[in-house]
């Protein structure tokens, strides 16, 4: 695989998902981040499945924390971008805004 | 106490305890038990095809295994068992050949295929627990399909035999499930 291979879409909201939480991203954040973007219920087995990925790539690295009762003694595993992941991220973000770029349906939308 | 649904997937997928943290967390915030069951079966499902897409040379080869396995198993149930389904296929209807005797023929075959999937790999013990038990699962259909509905002279229409018919192929993925559930903390130790 191409070390500047770019991010399929669902990659590229996770990778997007875990900068904006930062020190607080694992899974429930993660899923929840990504549902409020897009408006639709997310599968955290899915999402799992997706960091997973992305960590056998090196673009996040994980770590798990302290086991708590509410989550029945297991413990979170808060996810984190690499440099790489920060760089993939750049590379299909920049994609997206060439392709995008002066496309007439496109204009005028609200954010 | 762990949802019952929390513990089958940790028993299928015994890696994915952080998974069934999330969903106990998201439970407390007051989440549905149809939400957790529909998170549960697509976690269950999804770490399936990943394990089947990480090695898939061994997922086809354990296909032929089976195939093989339950097709000789089947060819030996029909021999050693007055067959109520060929009976009916080759003389028609007879006093030998009652609904509920074909019924029961169906779910032997049923049964056989579970068990002989899960049998098989037990034997080979490449495989992890899921995939060998979606295979088992799969071929229970496929043993007692290949047996009956080629030859089947039951018309669409007749809606109970075929509504008891699914019934029996249900029971049948009810003893792979159980088998396959009780097998899973061996299988994913080894």
């Amino acid at each position: 695989m191409p070390d500047r291979g770019l991010l399929g879409l669902v990659e590229l909201m996770a990778l997007l998902a875990v900068m904006r939480l930062d020190a607080d991203a694992y899974g429930v954040t993660i899923a929840r981040e990504i549902s409020d973007a897009t408006g639709k219920d997310v599968l955290l087995g899915s999402v799992y499945v997706t960091l997973e990925r992305l960590e056998k790539k090196g673009l996040l690295t994980s770590r798990l924390g302290e086991p708590t009762s509410e989550r029945g003694g297991r413990a979170k595993r808060f996810f984190q971008v690499t440099a790489k992941g920060v760089r993939e991220t750049r590379h299909t973000q920049r994609a997206f805004a060439r392709l995008t770029k002066g496309i007439p349906q496109l204009k005028g939308e609200p954010a | 106490m762990t949802p019952f649904p929390i513990r089958l997937l940790l028993r299928l997928c015994p890696h994915d305890s952080s998974l069934a943290g999330d969903l106990m967390e998201e439970l407390g915030r007051g989440r549905s038990a149809a939400w957790l069951w529909r998170q549960v079966i697509a976690a269950i499902l999804v770490d399936g095809l990943r394990e089947v897409r990480l090695d898939p040379g061994r997922a086809i080869g354990m296909c032929v295994v089976l195939l093989l396995v339950s097709n000789a198993a089947a060819a030996m149930f029909m021999r050693l068992s007055p067959h109520p389904t060929a009976l009916w296929i080759l003389h028609g209807p007879g006093p030998s050949t009652s609904a509920a005797a074909i019924l029961a023929d169906v779910f032997s075959a049923v049964v056989l295929g579970a068990l002989s999937g899960w049998l098989s790999c037990a034997v080979a013990g490449r495989l992890r627990m899921f995939t060998s038990f979606a295979l088992a699962l799969a071929l229970s259909f496929r043993v007692s399909f290949a047996i009956l509905v080629p030859f089947m002279p039951v018309p669409v229409t007749d809606i109970a035999v075929l509504a008891l018919y699914l019934i029996l192929l249900v029971a049948g993925v009810g003893v792979g499930s159980c088998a396959a559930f009780w097998m899973a903390p061996r299988q994913v130790r080894s």
